[in-house]
């Protein structure tokens, strides 16, 4: 087994464990921290507006939107003029804390320092204060900070700690970097990853033939053994090229986002208790969204509106009809494509009016999902000639965190004119930000022409970036990643909803299956009984 | 300190309170951090510390903001640091003579 060294924490902290003054910093710390969500909320929150709570530098009295506090003695300060380190150095006090981020500060090492209880208790409290200040109550299951208990221990005892990320290069196998490239952000996907590594759909155990869902649990079981050197997917393309032969089998170039698609859908196809409807399996409940389109009529201003699921989000690099030559960003084409569009006036009969006019239609995000991907259209089609096809080469930058409040459905609404008569908008808050906040963590790049052109991908694990070029896996940089001309990029939820436990259905059914099996048996079992007893009764 | 510092010195105190208590200063943050997030501000940022972090053996983090501090501040786009700045003036405009 690779030996993998944990970062060294802070050894004046780790002094303190199992000491009753750390005991009495952690329930400061929680303070201070509640403190801070609870004024943030109440800032950000527009129908309680009051005066909020201000304190002051005990030093220069200046008044503190970010207060440092020490979690010996609640002596708050400035870090600015750092009244706070002369606190700590007069008062023989070693650590303090920023209300904002949470940050915890050692005078002894002058630096910003890591401690898992701590870290453990800024998150509890936050997810507990995000839940509190959540409008839609009672969907969610509320958080529970996970402690081993009895059996957890046990098997804890005996448990050897294995490194958790796994890179390895893929092979080309005759211009594949298009699967290569799209590997390589599964192989990064949280979601994806704890499923597979977790034995849910084990590839020994399936019976099934040319299985995706068993392709991914072998590549998830080869890349995370802890063996070096590139992989050749050969398994992999070769299911793809079975499962999907009219587009993608064969040598010729491949589109990386076609590829994604196709993959997703025989993943979903092989899953154990796939649905049609508000599927359960895991490219569903990893990727799917919901996208809600509005259609207005301008004649009698009556809304339409239907919502349709969506595993990603394709958009528009340029605006239709403008000049290149503008400052293409995420936001800015997530932007137009939730703007209201005209449509064409015989495109649309309005249902209540009845009569053809011109209708706006808009679309918003109604159900974000826990991995969100985009896709840049980069190659465009104008006619059906291949020749004729071109690629958009302009830059489009996308921040490695990304609020997605302003897209969604509540929020578009709350900023759309109100409806006709009834009064002033509906203009509710739609909840603390941490609902909607994503970290980028794979981006998969085209670099070259549309028809001679190569891909590669960028993830990211915890704070650090690899480039994957097939086969040439190489440390990168957040800088580079962001800098690199990028086809697709993919972003997972900070906070995950939870709901409660419930075993699911298709589980249920094997189980029940299961006990009818047995009650056979065991009727089997004493019919035969009956029979030899019957026939020893006649010797 | 001359008189005249210590008088603004004690008007900015008061209205940066002011700021503080009626929540304004929160949003007007929110809405910079927003803005330079989206301009790739943050990333750029961000990406800067870190690699200055790791080309250093270790740098004491008051070190590090001191060296980074004049680049960071010099590099905020111009049409942000209009928005903002506007934004500002206009609620110090609405808060005199009330």
């Amino acid at each position: 087994m690779a030996d993998f060294a944990l970062p060294q924490g802070c050894p004046h902290l780790a002094d303190l464990d199992g000491e009753e003054e750390k005991e009495s910093m952690l329930k400061r710390y929680r303070t201070v921290v509640s403190w801070h969500l609870a004024r943030r909320h109440a800032a950000a929150h527009p129908a309680k507006r009051r005066k909020l709570a201000a304190p002051a530098c005990a030093a220069c009295q200046i008044t503190l939107s970010r207060p440092f506090v020490c979690l010996q003695c609640f002596h708050t300060a400035c870090w600015r003029e750092a009244h706070i380190h002369d606190h700590l150095r007069d008062a023989g006090h070693s650590f303090c804390a920023d209300s904002k981020s949470g940050a915890i500060y050692c005078l002894d090492c002058d630096d910003f320092v890591y401690d898992t209880s701590f870290t453990n208790v800024l998150y509890e409290t936050s997810v507990t204060a995000s839940e509190r200040f959540t409008s839609v109550k009672g969907r969610k299951e509320p958080y529970k900070a996970w402690r081993p208990e009895g059996k957890d221990n046990t098997a804890l005892e005996g448990a050897v700690a294995l490194p958790c990320q796994g890179r390895r290069g893929l092979l080309n196998l005759g211009q594949t970097c298009f699967l290569n490239a799209i590997l390589q952000s599964f192989l990064a996907n949280p979601l994806l990853r704890n499923y597979f590594l977790s034995d849910r759909h084990n590839d020994k155990l399936c019976a099934a033939k040319d299985c995706m869902s068993c392709e991914m649990d072998r590549l998830f079981t080869e890349v995370y053994s802890g063996k070096g050197g590139p992989l050749g997917p050969i398994s992999f393309l070769s299911t793809t090229w079975k499962a999907s032969p009219a587009e993608l089998s064969g040598y010729a170039q491949q589109d990386a986002h076609e590829f994604f698609i196709a993959a997703l859908n025989q993943i979903h196809a092989t899953s154990k208790g796939k649905t049609a409807a508000s599927c359960i399996c895991i490219v569903h409940t990893t990727f799917d969204g919901l996208l809600q389109s509005d259609v207005r009529c301008e004649r009698c201003g009556n809304v339409t509106s239907t919502t349709d699921p969506m595993l990603d989000i394709s958009l528009e690099i340029e605006p239709k009809g403008a000049a290149a030559a503008h400052d293409a960003t995420l936001a800015a084409c997530l932007r137009r494509y939730t703007q209201p569009e005209k449509l064409a006036l015989n495109d649309y009969t309005c249902g209540k009016c009845g009569k053809a006019s011109h209708a706006s239609k808009r679309l918003s995000i109604r159900k974000l999902p826990p991995v969100l991907s985009f896709q840049f259209k980069r190659f465009e089609h104008p006619t059906a000639d291949k020749s004729s096809a071109r690629k958009v080469e302009a830059p489009v930058r996308f921040p490695a965190s990304l609020n997605m409040v302003e897209f969604t459905t509540q929020a578009v609404k709350a900023g759309a004119p109100a409806p006709k008569g009834k009064g002033a908008p509906d203009v509710s808050y739609p909840g603390p930000d941490s609902l909607y906040e994503y970290d980028l963590f794979a981006v998969v790049c085209h670099e070259g022409s549309i028809d001679n052109g190569h891909y590669l991908c960028y993830t990211r694990h915890q704070d650090e970036w690899y480039r994957y070029d097939d086969d040439k896996v190489t440390h990168s940089t957040l800088g580079a990643c962001l800098g690199a001309q990028a086809y697709m990029c993919f972003y997972v939820k900070r906070h995950l909803d939870y709901k409660p436990y419930s075993t699911p259905s298709y589980v249920k059914a094997r189980e029940a299956e299961a006990v009818k099996e047995k009650e056979r048996e065991r009727e089997k079992a004493a019919r035969m009984r009956e029979v030899e007893d019957a026939l020893l009764d006649t010797l | 300190m001359p008189r005249k510092d210590a008088g603004k010195d004690a008007l900015y105190a008061a209205i940066s309170r002011r700021m503080i208590e009626s929540g304004e200063w929160e949003r007007i943050s929110d809405l910079l951090l927003k803005r330079l997030n989206e301009a790739g501000w943050v990333d750029q940022v961000h990406h800067e510390s870190k690699e200055t972090a790791r080309r250093a053996d270790s740098t004491p983090v008051r070190q590090l903001l001191e060296q980074l501090k004049p680049h960071a501040e010099s590099t905020v786009p111009p049409a942000v640091r209009q928005e903002v700045l506007a934004v500002i003036r206009q609620y110090l405009d609405s808060q005199i003579e009330r």
